[in-house]
């Protein structure tokens, strides 16, 4: 195993593990744990005080074996993850979906906002990240078969790696900046934002999000027409 | 256009939005911002699209062995990714030194490198170098790659490497070939040199006649008329047998028999028309292929292309039709024949048979004619790994020599070539020593 392989194995290693530790923790602050800790403790289960160290055993396990070894996506580990955090995540809703349907039923959780958004956004990046490592390490194999030089592949693999987490870095800058914002205006808000009707609200971001890709594609194919087709561009000397 | 990391991005994003605004969940609102926050981002910045490329000389015919450097000066102003640079190389086209696949990062500058590379052309032939292929990736695959080919592919002509034959002056005594580099032909378009007075017979043209030296020997008693003879334009002829058998494939697709067969017969065309020779060639066991004799360096430039093309076949006895078929020009010309095939097989038969006919062919009270048959055994050019193989050798050496003396008893010359001890004109040396 190259030098590199292996710090790229070790940084998956400590992104499963950390996406683990963080699902383990969003389900060990939820309700459904406590109930489930509960119902343990009424069936005098020895294995209860350590679920949450179970359950990051298993999916950390789940994910070298998925990821690492069997060099599949990241998909269906951060699926895994997902479920864990549900309960968590299900209980800073809004909208009570359950009363809706009559059902007696409501989710809950330790956590706070900045709390679970936290948690959401290091699975999310993390999801993004691991794919990216699985993809550039099958370009890097890709080079290798090739015949490319070590040395180009070191140079464009330190700058596919800086680049993806520039990406990152500004993504979760991005995202947390607008999370606060958005927080920050609910308090103005929401209070107008309650006088609406739920069906308008939901049509009319519909609308925006539409219009605001409509734009987007507009601006796409200006720019694409604006350049000329790949083989005449080529300089020929 | 979007790629498929791009369109998971997309459908990460409105998948999450629409669960997050359905259960009005801000997390899962804040959390479907990540991907499209990255998808914005990157998509910020595109591939390369375009690159400037100048090429380096290349020379569109060369000598079996050169090594050639291929260099192209590469400037990319816009774009932000990976660049990727790759010179399919024809075949038998082997890399002597650096890459021919080049892999680029372009960051926000202009970027300028030079893509360089030496390649070495192992075989004869003609050759396509296919137009130089580039393709520039996102950095983070979110787009589709761009493609694109540079320059026109250039036709390239790899000629059989002309043997450097050195010429050996002023030896006393009898060579051991019977065809001496100073023979001149009898027969040819006679010059201003003059080389005897002898007595007329019947054919020689009157304005040959030396009327005063008629005159004087007539006052000695002698009428018959005297007449000039002048030197004739050119030397000798010489024809080679070329044999394009398949069994001389022995070894590699670069390095085997027929490959040193082709060398050994250009460097042989090469030496006698530089000496003003006459040289014919018949390509055996591939058909019909007869190349009149001629001299000079367009007849040189002849064989040598019809050789760069030439491939073996399947047949494996035609020598001696082919002596039939050139039994005009052998009777004409009274050639030295020299025949390039290999001896180590179970076809040499009709070597010996073929050796026989070229040695008969004058008939029994005439001189014969002079034969040399230069041999590229296979043995010599299989790499020996262990034992096994040099005793292997030593027994075909051992199974082919009663042919080789039957060879030297009909009164050919018989020239063993080892390429991989001596070159050809060393081996051609050998012959011409002073007994």
């Amino acid at each position: 195993m190259r030098p590199h392989t292996a710090v790229l194995n070790a940084t998956q290693l400590a992104l499963i593990a950390a996406l683990s530790a963080a699902g383990s923790f969003a389900f060990a602050s939820s309700g459904a744990f406590i109930a489930v800790r509960d119902y343990g403790q009424a069936h005098q289960l020895g294995y209860m005080p350590y679920l949450p160290l179970i359950i990051w055993c298993v999916m950390t396990t789940f994910g070298v074996l998925n990821i690492i070894v069997f060099n599949r996506g990241a998909g269906s580990f951060s699926c895994l993850v997902m479920i864990f955090c549900l309960p968590s995540l299900l209980g800073l809703n809004t909208v009570d979906w359950p009363g809706v349907f009559g059902a007696d039923f409501k989710f809950t959780t330790s956590l706070g906002f900045a709390g679970m958004m936290i948690i959401g956004l290091l699975v999310i990046s993390g999801y993004v990240v691991l794919n990216y490592i699985r993809d550039f390490k099958q370009s890097e194999q890709n080079m290798v078969n090739r015949g490319a030089t070590p040395a180009d592949i070191e140079d464009v693999s330190s700058f596919s790696y800086g680049s993806l987490i520039t990406s990152i870095a500004i993504a979760i800058a991005a995202t947390a900046l607008v999370a606060f914002l958005g927080r920050g205006l609910e308090s103005i808000i929401l209070n107008y934002l309650r006088k609406l009707p739920w069906n308008i609200g939901f049509i009319g971001l519909s609308c925006f999000m539409l219009l605001a890709f409509y734009i987007y594609w507009l601006g796409a194919r200006r720019r694409a027409k604006n350049q000329p087709p790949d083989d005449i561009q080529n300089i020929f000397q | 256009m979007l790629s498929t990391h791009a369109i998971k991005f997309i459908a990460l994003f409105f998948g999450l939005l629409l669960i997050g605004l359905i259960s009005g969940n801000m997390v899962l609102l804040v959390m479907s911002l990540v991907p499209l926050a990255l998808l914005l981002a990157g998509l910020l910045t595109e591939p390369p699209r375009s690159m400037d490329i100048r090429c380096g000389e290349i020379k569109p015919t060369l000598w079996l062995g050169d090594v050639v450097e291929i260099t192209h000066e590469i400037t990319v102003n816009d774009g932000y990714g990976i660049i990727t640079l790759h010179q399919e190389l024809p075949q038998h086209f082997s890399l002597v030194e650096g890459n021919n696949l080049l892999i680029k990062r372009k960051g926000r500058q202009t970027s300028a490198f030079t893509f360089s590379f030496k390649v070495r052309c192992a075989k004869r032939g003609h050759y396509v170098l296919p137009p130089l292929k580039w393709e520039t990736h996102h950095v983070l695959n979110l787009t589709q790659a761009h493609y694109g080919t540079v320059n026109e592919p250039l036709e390239i002509l790899v000629q059989p490497r002309i043997l450097n034959l050195r010429r050996i002056r002023g030896i006393a005594g009898i060579a051991t070939s019977p065809f001496p580099v100073i023979d001149v032909a009898k027969i040819g378009v006679a010059t201003t040199d003059f080389r005897e007075i002898r007595e007329y017979v019947y054919g020689d043209p009157v304005k040959n006649i030396n009327w005063k030296a008629t005159a004087k020997q007539a006052a000695h008693g002698n009428f018959s008329p005297l007449v000039n003879e002048f030197e004739v334009e050119g030397k000798k002829s010489v024809w080679i047998f070329l044999d394009a058998a398949s069994y001389l494939e022995v070894g590699t697709d670069i390095e085997n028999s027929f490959e040193y067969c082709l060398e050994a017969a250009n460097g042989a065309a090469y030496y006698f028309t530089e000496r003003g020779y006459r040289v014919g060639m018949y390509i055996y066991n591939d058909g019909d292929h007869l190349i009149y004799p001629d001299a000079g360096k367009k007849q040189f430039l002849r064989i040598s292309r019809e050789l760069i093309h030439l491939n073996t076949t399947n047949r494996n006895n035609e020598f001696p039709k082919a002596i039939e078929k050139c039994r005009r020009y052998l009777l004409g010309y009274n050639p030295l024949c020299i025949v390039i095939t290999r001896l180590d097989t179970r076809y040499n038969s009709n070597i010996v048979q073929g050796v026989t006919k070229l040695r008969l062919l004058r008939g029994r009270r005439r001189r014969k004619l002079p034969v040399m048959v230069v041999s590229v055994p296979g043995y010599n050019i299989i790499p020996r790994v262990n034992e096994f193989d040099e005793n292997s050798a030593a027994l075909l050496q051992l199974q082919t020599k009663p042919q080789t003396q039957l060879i030297r008893r009909l009164g050919a010359s018989l020239l063993e070539w080892n390429p991989r001890q001596e070159n050809f004109s060393t081996a051609l040396l050998r012959q011409v020593k002073a007994k």
